[in-house]
C-alpha cells in the first residue's frame, strides 16, 4: 500500500489541529496563578474583589496587631518616663535651683498641643510632660498610639497615612554574592533595604521567595533579572532589579576504543571525545606510573604512556567562558595487557669465516646472525627467506635457529632479501610478518 | 477578548474553554508525556493573561496564543535539558532507509503523539518546529541557540528517525490485526 503523504505533510495533516481536553485541575490552576501576580503586580485597574479583599484583611489584621504591640510597649514606656522625670527633675531642682523661664515655657506650649490630640489624660502624664523635656519622638509615639488605641474600631482612617515623618518609602537594595559564572550557579542575595518590613523576591521563571536573605540555585544557562520588591509598615511597596548570568557549563564525556596492537608491541587505544559545550581539552593519566597528559581533542592512548598497573584517566573540558567538568574514567585492562611480540631488524653482517650454522640463546642479539628479538617464544614458528628472484635461501622452524648469511655452504650475495614470518602465540593468536633485510658482508675485518 | 485585557475572570474562562483543547494539543507536541504538556499549557496561559494588553491584534489571536505556547514550551525543554542530557547522545543507525510515504488512515493523531513523545528531545523539538510549525531552519536556530547546520542535521535525523519508528509501528499494527482475524 503506497500513500500520498510523506513524513512532514503526516505529521501537519494529524496534528496541526489535533485537539486534547486538559484535566479539569488546569483551569483553577491557571487562574490561582494569575490571580497571585496580579496582585503581586498591584495595579489599580486591576483591582477586584478578590484583590480588595485582601488588602482590607491584611490591612485590618497588620493594625490591629501593630497597635496591640505599640500599647504593649506603651505601658512599660510610661513607667520608664515617669521614673526618668522624677529623677530629672528633683535633680534640676538640687543642681540649677530654677530651670529657665524660656525652657519651661516652650515645654509648655509644646504640651498643650499634644494635649489637644489626647482625648484622656492621666495625671501622671501630665507630670512627665510638664516635669521634663523628653525627647519630642517618645511623646509622639505615646499620643499615637492611645489614639489607635481608642479609634480602633474606627478602622484604617484614624491612622494618619504620610503624617508621620518617620515612616519612610521602602528602599529596597541587594548585594549578590556573584553576578555571573558556571551553571549551576548558587548565589545568596545580602538584603540591605531600609524601612522595610517584608520582602518579595522574584527570580525569573527559577521562582519566588519571601525570605530576607535567600538562596538561589540557577541551574540551567541565561540571564536572569533579580526583582526584590521591599514593603514598609504602610504597605507601600518599591522594587529594584539586578541581572545575574549563568554560563552554561560544558559536559565532559568520552569513551575508551578497544585496544588494538600498534607498533613494537605498544597496545593503543582510542579516545573517543563525547564532550559538549567545550572548547578546550586537558586529558591526563591518574593513579599509574605515569603522567601522560594531552591537550588534543581526541589523541591516542598508548600502552607505554599508561604503565602496566593501568589507572585511571581523566579529561577536563573547559568551556569558552572557563567554566569546567571534569569526568575520570578507569583504563580498560586490554589496554595495559602487555601482548607478546616479535621483532626482526633490518640489517646484518654474517661471519666471513664460514658458516657457523645460526644458533643463537635466548636474550642473545647477534649482529652475524638474522634472529629475531621476541617477548615469549611462541608456540608455532615459521621463518622464510627469499632473494629478490624468489628463490628462497633460508627456512626455520625453529625460533632459536636464525639464518647465518650462507646457502649450501656457499657466501650468499650481498643486498636485499625478503623475508616472512608466520606462526602462533600460547594465547592462541597467529601472527604473519614479512619484511626485507640488507645483507652486508664485512669487508674491514 | 477585552474582558480578558481588565482580566475579568468569566472572559478569560471563556477564552479557556475555547482554545485550551488545541493549545494542549500545541504543547503535547514538544514534552514528553501529556502531563509535562498540561504544565506548560498552565505557563503558558498565565502568560497569555498576563500579557494580554500586549497583544496588538495584528494577526489571529489563536497564531499569537500559538506562539506563547511554543515559546513557553522552548523554554520548558531548556529548562529540562539537563536532566534528560543522555538522551542527545543516542545513536542513531545510518543506514539509508527507502523513502516511505503514508496514508492519513495509517495512523491515529494519538499514535502520532505517542511517537513524538518517544522520540529523543533534541530532535522532537526540531522536528515539531519545521514539520508542523513550518518554522524554517534560519528561525529554528535563533531560537534554540543552535546553529543553523545543526538544525538540519538534528532535523534529518529526527526524520530517519521517525520514519524507521513508523514503519515498525505500521507492521506492528498490521500484525495486530492479522492476529485478530
Amino acid at each position: 500500500m503506497k500513500g500520498k503523504l510523506n513524513i512532514e505533510q503526516l505529521f501537519s495533516t494529524k496534528l496541526t489541529d489535533a485537539e486534547i481536553a486538559a484535566s479539569s485541575r488546569t483551569w483553577s490552576k491557571i487562574i490561582r496563578r494569575v490571580r497571585w501576580q496580579q496582585f503581586l503586580q498591584f495595579k489599580p485597574w486591576q483591582l477586584n474583589i478578590y484583590t480588595l479583599g485582601g488588602i482590607l484583611i491584611i490591612g485590618v489584621g497588620s493594625i490591629f496587631i501593630l497597635s496591640h504591640k505599640k500599647y504593649q510597649t506603651d505601658v512599660s514606656q510610661n513607667e520608664n518616663i515617669i521614673n526618668k522625670a522624677e529623677q530629672e527633675s528633683s535633680a534640676a531642682l538640687v543642681q540649677t535651683g530654677e530651670p529657665s523661664l524660656s525652657d519651661m515655657s516652650s515645654t509648655n506650649q509644646e504640651v498643650r498641643v499634644e494635649m489637644e490630640n489626647e482625648r484622656s489624660q492621666t495625671p501622671s502624664d501630665l507630670e512627665d510632660k510638664t516635669s521634663s523635656s523628653l525627647p519630642k519622638r517618645e511623646v509622639k509615639i505615646k499620643s499615637l498610639s492611645d489614639a489607635s488605641e481608642l479609634d480602633q474600631n474606627e478602622s484604617t482612617e484614624s491612622l494618619p497615612s504620610g503624617s508621620d515623618p518617620d515612616l519612610h518609602p521602602p528602599f529596597p537594595r541587594f548585594i549578590p554574592s556573584v553576578s555571573s559564572g558556571c551553571a549551576p550557579l548558587e548565589v545568596s542575595f545580602v538584603n540591605r533595604s531600609e524601612y522595610a518590613v517584608a520582602y518579595q523576591w522574584l527570580f525569573d521563571e527559577s521562582g519566588v521567595s519571601t525570605e530576607r536573605d535567600p538562596v538561589l540555585t540557577l541551574n540551567e544557562p541565561g540571564k536572569y533579572t533579580i526583582t526584590l520588591i521591599a514593603v514598609n509598615e504602610e504597605g507601600e511597596s518599591k522594587r529594584t532589579q539586578q541581572f545575574i548570568e549563568v554560563y552554561p557549563a560544558p559536559k565532559a564525556n568520552f569513551e575508551i576504543g578497544k585496544a588494538v596492537d600498534g607498533l613494537e608491541g605498544i597496545r593503543e587505544s582510542a579516545l573517543l571525545n563525547l564532550s559538549s559545550d567545550a572548547l578546550a581539552f586537558h586529558w591526563s593519566t591518574k593513579g599509574g606510573a605515569t603522567n601522560w597528559t594531552s591537550a588534543e581533542y581526541e589523541p591516542l592512548l598508548r600502552s607505554n604512556s599508561v604503565g602496566e598497573e593501568g589507572g585511571y584517566l581523566q579529561l577536563v573540558a573547559m568551556s569558552e567562558k572557563g567554566c569546567t567538568d571534569t569526568i575520570v574514567r578507569e583504563i580498560p585492562k586490554d589496554l595495559v595487557e602487555v601482548s607478546p611480540y616479535l621483532q626482526f631488524p633490518t640489517a646484518f653482517s654474517p661471519n666471513e669465516t664460514g658458516p657457523i650454522g645460526g644458533h643463537y640463546s635466548p636474550n642473545e642479539k647477534r649482529i652475524d646472525i638474522f634472529h629475531p628479538v621476541f617477548t615469549e617464544a611462541p608456540l608455532e614458528y615459521h621463518l622464510k627467506i627469499y632473494t629478490r628472484r624468489g628463490e628462497l635461501v633460508f627456512e626455520s622452524d625453529n625460533i632459536y635457529i636464525g639464518w647465518d648469511g650462507y646457502y649450501l655452504q656457499e657466501r650468499s650475495a650481498s643486498g636485499v632479501y625478503v623475508w616472512m614470518a608466520e606462526g602462533r602465540w600460547s594465547g592462541g593468536r597467529t601472527f604473519s610478518l614479512r619484511g626485507d633485510i640488507t645483507l652486508l658482508w664485512n669487508n674491514y675485518h | 477578548m477585552a474582558g480578558c485585557i481588565k482580566g475579568r475572570q468569566s472572559a478569560q474562562k471563556k477564552l479557556y474553554d475555547k482554545y485550551s483543547r488545541l493549545l494542549l494539543g500545541v504543547c503535547n507536541r514538544y514534552t514528553r508525556d501529556i502531563e509535562e504538556a498540561e504544565d506548560v499549557l498552565q505557563e503558558g496561559f498565565v502568560k497569555i493573561f498576563m500579557n494580554m494588553k500586549e497583544f496588538k491584534g495584528e494577526g489571529s489571536l489563536l497564531a499569537w496564543m500559538r506562539r506563547i505556547m511554543i515559546n513557553t514550551a522552548i523554554t520548558h525543554y531548556h529548562r529540562m535539558r539537563k536532566h534528560w542530557y543522555h538522551d542527545d547522545l543516542q545513536e542513531i543507525s545510518e543506514t539509508r532507509l527507502e523513502d516511505h510515504s503514508w496514508d492519513e488512515s495509517d495512523f491515529s493523531s494519538e499514535e502520532l503523539f505517542g511517537v513524538i513523545h518517544q522520540m529523543p528531545d533534541g530532535y522532537r523539538v526540531v522536528f515539531s518546529l519545521y514539520a508542523v510549525e513550518g518554522y524554517k531552519h534560519r528561525e529554528i536556530a535563533d531560537i534554540l541557540g543552535i546553529d543553523e547546520n545543526t538544525s538540519k542535521s538534528q532535523y534529518s535525523r529526527a526524520r530517519r528517525w521517525l520514519q524507521q519508528r513508523l514503519v515498525t509501528l505500521k507492521q506492528e499494527k498490521q500484525q495486530r490485526s492479522e492476529g485478530k482475524a
